[in-house]
């Protein structure tokens, strides 16, 4: 059983647990965790203010600047690799074979490289760098930049990691920025996720003040939650009911906990998605307006 | 009862041979030239069994086991000369890692618990993360309930919980990598490992050994 040939490292069967859950985490949340270009502006402001701060007669020692600190190291290494792979997948994207598809390729590409990078001792704390001025920080300080011996591996991870972003980048749609011409009419055969749009909540609330009329009971909350399910992947229902009853929104109906799941216990078409629902409801209407009512705020 | 559950762990702890043993076992059979004496089939027998002790004993072992000796890599029979090598190089290691645990004076507890945290081995015992894990693994047998408590997966989700808590202040006062903000490869190992010493076993597990 253990030792068949042919077998390929997606047989993680021996890894633990802990490492399976984690890679598993990262190939589901590979548009969030890889999306980095809010890390390239980032450091590159970094890098701007560091010129601009450095006195002219160090100009010449300029390397030593740049590598004292941690965090002005990985801002360099980053930096250094950024966008290496661009031309090698530029290269797959312009000359693949007329029956295979580059998209396809690049997918299972990201797939390898994503477990190879959860397996990297390195990426320890990765999940915990987010869209933010001090995360990426924290984890630059954990990286063994003194220990020489572990320069290789250093250099090895962020090639990885800038190699997932660009082809994170691209299968987001964002090829553009890199001056690619890519063909998109195959993805959405693909299982991929698209990044989630987010919605705020003046403009939520907005546009649920435009349909109050409808939401005279407080089970017509369970359409809202619908549409946000649906068009914005809100998952947490409690969490929705929670966020309304904050609104404080006074001449509307209350929204009390648990409102949302016994209504979809109650009526069960309420979980298929509301293409599905049947058209004479009271739902449905309501749910319809909401959409309009969204697209219209959002048009402001 | 935990009398039971804690037999059984204990049992299965002890099922398997350590990395230090295996060693001592292949030197005595073979001396200096194992890696031409050794078969494929022992070869075999060392990583699963490797395998298993890592996952009684510490989980961080078990994904470097994986990953130096696992699918990845070519286990061919018609040409085992590399995965042989292979094997080897990493029980020595292991061993060599579980060594200077012991030389560090930690116990087997303290040196898992350093594994735990660090994420990743073998690694150098930085002095911060063995005095952590010294503290830590106090705190583990403090906040153990007693024996005569049955163990249930409730009981285990609050035992974890207060343990994950004394872990998060004892490594900001030993300055331990120790972020909560994601997932942490860390808390993944801590969670699975601490249910050994906690005793949850399936329940039909200790019924189906007699």
């Amino acid at each position: 059983m253990m030792f068949q040939d042919n077998n390929t490292r997606h047989d993680s069967d021996m890894f633990s647990l802990a490492m399976q859950r984690r890679m598993d985490m990262m190939l589901q949340n590979a548009n969030k965790l890889f999306s980095l270009g809010w890390l390239r502006k980032r450091l590159w402001k970094e890098f701007v203010n560091l010129i601009g701060e450095t006195p002219a007669t160090e100009y010449g020692n300029y390397s030593r600047v740049l590598l004292g600190g941690y965090e002005r190291r990985f801002m360099w290494e980053y930096l250094s690799v950024c966008q290496k792979s661009i031309s090698d997948l530029k290269r797959i994207l312009e000359n693949a074979y007329d029956d295979t598809d580059p998209l396809k390729e690049l997918l299972e590409e990201r797939e390898e490289l994503i477990r190879e990078f959860a397996r990297m001792p390195l990426s320890k704390t990765w999940e915990c760098v987010k869209n933010d001025n001090h995360s990426w920080r924290n984890f630059a300080r954990r990286l063994p930049f003194a220990d020489f011996s572990r320069k290789e591996d250093i250099t090895r991870f962020f090639l990885i990691l800038d190699r997932i972003s660009v082809i994170t980048d691209i299968l987001c749609r964002k090829a553009k920025e890199y001056g690619l011409e890519v063909d998109y009419s195959s993805l959405d055969t693909y299982d991929v996720q698209e990044q989630r749009k987010q919605i705020s909540d003046e403009v939520l609330i907005e546009a649920i003040k435009s349909v109050g009329s409808f939401l005279t009971t407080d089970s017509t909350w369970t359409a809202v939650y619908c549409v946000l399910r649906d068009d914005y992947g809100i998952q947490n229902q409690s969490q929705f009911e929670r966020d309304v009853q904050k609104f404080g929104l006074k001449k509307l109906a209350k929204c009390p906990d648990g409102t949302v799941s016994r209504t979809i216990a109650n009526n069960v078409y309420l979980s298929l998605s509301i293409e599905d629902w049947p058209s004479d409801k009271k739902f449905t209407k309501l749910a319809a307006a909401l959409r309009e009512a969204i697209k219209a705020e959002l048009a402001k | 009862m935990a009398s039971k559950e804690r037999e059984y762990i204990n049992k299965m702890r002890r099922q398997y041979r350590s990395p230090i043993e295996w060693l001592k076992d292949v030197e005595t059979r073979y001396g200096a030239d194992a890696e031409q004496k050794l078969s494929y089939k022992e070869a075999q027998d060392i990583y699963s069994e490797s395998i298993g002790w890592a996952i009684w004993n510490d989980i961080a072992m078990q994904d470097f086991w994986a990953e130096e000796c696992g699918y990845g890599h070519q286990w061919n029979e018609d040409n085992p000369k590399p995965i042989i090598q292979k094997v080897l190089a990493t029980l020595n290691t292991m061993a060599d890692h579980l060594r200077r645990g012991r030389e560090l004076g930690l116990s087997e507890m303290e040196q898992q618990v350093v594994d735990t945290l660090w994420g990743w081995v073998p690694h150098n015992y930085e002095d911060n993360y063995v005095a952590c894990a010294r503290e830590v693994s106090k705190a583990i047998v403090r906040l153990l309930p007693a024996d005569t408590e049955i163990r249930s997966e409730e009981g285990y989700a609050l035992y974890y919980n207060k343990v994950l808590g004394e872990v998060k202040k004892l490594a900001e006062k030993h300055d331990v990598d120790f972020d909560t903000s994601g997932y942490n490869l860390s808390v993944g190992y801590l969670y699975e490992w601490l249910s050994n010493e906690y005793g949850l076993v399936s329940e039909d597990a200790c019924d189906w050994e007699e």
